[in-house]
């Protein structure tokens, strides 16, 4: 009887509600964009709000906070907000070129040292950080970047694991870089290395991915003759990266054939123009098998 | 007599998987090879000889076994104040810890084990669970045997060895089982697979990096696109595993006080001065 009572007891005990929050009562937090303005973060927050009506998407509400220090600037947003910070739902971090060293390891550390937040959002360039924020919609930049990665290549999907790695490796970090004029767009790449920003262009970004094994597929075209032209659709792609030799194994499948090229010839066009790109990035050399489906001969 | 004592083999495979876990961002993958040989080499040295009957090799365990409670209650601690009890402070975590610890103590060797056994079947099936889950997100290409931690290979295969050897010896010498081979080679079998799931995913640096590498694996997990966020369901593997190492660091200390004093009970009251004796550290560490 004795024991009876006291699992009784020890069930309203252990199955504390004390630390349960509505989730009315919780301020989601989707993007973070942080610059750096006059030597201190400024920082925009995106807070998921009710769902609007008849859209069945969620609003989102833009705040701003500055601060000499960024952990302290973020738990300052509490004080202009009656709910409590939740970042579990963090899905973008945007930032922009005054991001300089320094800031990127405390931007680093910051994630790091926080246990809400998961290793696999996207992180982007921008190159206005409010505009962007304020006028773009939920998940709108996400899918931007996942579907240009998926159907052309010409992005890189880069999460801030991908950007811990290379910054304390010390090797070039990747990011996407949108922009916001009239739409929003994608701009190719910004690459960081040494404290400096340099910009790579949506076309080179394709080579960019042969040399990481992350080509997806991608459609490319070749000028055979006057208004005619030769469409390949790039299935699949493997990158085998040896120490002094890449081994590229691509699958083609020709769409368009107007000057009526043959396996071989379109097979050395490809490889051709590859190899010249691939050059300009690697001093390793270069061997490139492909399958071609297809074709005139076919 | 050595008895062939199943629970006690069971508790060696879980303890050694747990105190590599803990302990996991200070090996390499040669490192572990070479450790596990050593250990090998170490422990049949072990069973050989009858250290039990010199005194200088208990008090050494119970020195030994003081300082590995106290250094690991805090690391254990924060790793529940971290991932698991946010909002709870650390003192009354470790505080329970101690208590349950306490009172699981006074029981003897083979109830212990028995709870060990229990929780056993959900180490195993979750360890497997867990890695059937973060197959897709394994790249061979993170994997690199040459690598080194920050550690030389000799330090690397010392502690490994350190580590293993005093598992055993809290687990078989405890229990006077008989040391099998096999089971010191399926222990073996699933740091190494532990090992490789991590670094593969996580790669070298990001693997030294992360405060708990094994926790930050399954926050890549996603099934069918909506069940994400179960790191917390295997943190909970993580913790039994501690838990149970704990405990049998605590009655190796309990033992062998029983065998220096020889007496066959040890009163409640040394227990519990030792508990609160414990406890009292771990709080100044913080």
């Amino acid at each position: 009887m004795k024991k009876f009572l006291l699992i009784i007891i020890f069930l309203f005990l252990i199955t504390g509600c004390d630390s349960y929050i509505e989730l009315n009562d919780l301020a989601i937090i989707n993007t973070i964009g942080i610059e750096k303005v006059n030597d201190k973060y400024h920082i925009l927050i995106s807070l998921i709000d009710e769902e609007i009506e008849n859209t069945m998407e969620p609003s989102t509400t833009i705040k701003e906070i500055e601060g000499d220090n960024l952990n302290q600037a973020i738990n300052d947003l509490s004080l202009k907000l009656s709910k409590k910070i939740y970042l579990s739902h963090l899905d973008l971090l945007v930032i922009n070129e005054t991001i300089k060293n320094n800031d990127l390891e405390t931007i680093i550390n910051f994630f790091l040292n926080n246990n809400e937040t998961r290793e696999d959002f996207l992180v982007v360039i921008t190159d206005n950080l409010k505009n962007t924020l304020e006028k773009t919609k939920f998940k709108e930049i996400n899918n931007l970047i996942e579907n240009n990665k998926q159907e052309n290549s010409k992005t890189i999907y880069t999460t801030i694991s991908d950007v811990i790695k290379n910054f304390y490796q010390k090797e070039n970090i990747y990011f996407p870089y949108v922009t916001y004029q009239e739409s929003l767009s994608l701009d190719g790449l910004i690459t960081y290395i040494n404290n400096s920003y340099k910009k790579i262009k949506s076309d080179d970004v394709i080579y960019l991915n042969y040399l990481f094994d992350n080509i997806d597929t991608y459609k490319i075209s070749y000028k055979c003759d006057d208004n005619k032209y030769i469409y390949l659709n790039i299935l699949t792609s493997k990158t085998t990266t040896l120490e002094k030799e890449l081994i590229i194994t691509n699958e083609l499948k020709v769409i368009t054939n107007d000057c009526k090229l043959k396996k071989k010839d379109i097979n050395t066009l490809f490889n051709d123009n590859l190899t010249s790109n691939l050059k300009k990035i690697t001093n390793k050399k270069i061997t490139i098998k492909n399958t071609i489906r297809g074709t005139y001969e076919n | 007599m050595k008895t062939n004592n199943i629970e006690s083999r069971i508790s060696f495979i879980i303890i050694s998987l747990g105190i590599f876990l803990l302990n996991i961002k200070s090996f390499s993958f040669l490192g572990i090879i070479c450790g596990s040989l050593l250990s090998l080499l170490v422990i049949l040295l072990l069973d050989k000889l009858k250290l039990d009957k010199y005194k200088f090799f208990n008090i050494f365990l119970i020195i030994f076994s003081f300082l590995f409670l106290i250094l690991y209650l805090n690391k254990i601690t924060y790793f529940i104040g971290d991932n698991i009890l946010r909002e709870y402070s650390l003192v009354s975590i470790s505080l329970t810890l101690l208590i349950a610890i306490y009172l699981l103590l006074r029981k003897n060797y083979h109830s212990i084990i028995k709870v060990i056994l229990l929780a056993a079947y959900f180490i195993f099936i979750f360890f497997l669970i867990g890695f059937l889950l973060t197959i897709p997100y394994m790249k061979l290409s993170n994997v690199n045997i040459h690598l080194f931690s920050t550690n030389t290979l000799l330090n690397e295969s010392l502690y490994y060895t350190l580590l293993i050897t005093y598992t055993y010896l809290l687990t078989y010498r405890v229990s006077n089982t008989k040391f099998k081979v096999k089971d010191l080679i399926i222990s073996f079998g699933f740091n190494i697979i532990t090992y490789l799931s991590i670094i593969s995913i996580l790669g070298q640096v990001l693997m030294y990096i992360f405060k708990y590498p094994y926790i930050s694996i399954f926050k890549k997990v996603s099934l069918i696109g909506f069940i994400e966020r179960i790191e917390i369901i295997f943190s909970l593997n993580y913790l039994f595993t501690f838990f149970f190492l704990f405990l049998l660091a605590f009655y190796n200390i309990k033992y062998n006080l029983s065998f220096l004093i020889k007496k066959t009970k040890i009163n409640n009251l040394v227990l519990i001065i030792l508990t609160i004796l414990i406890f009292l550290i771990n709080i100044m560490l913080m």
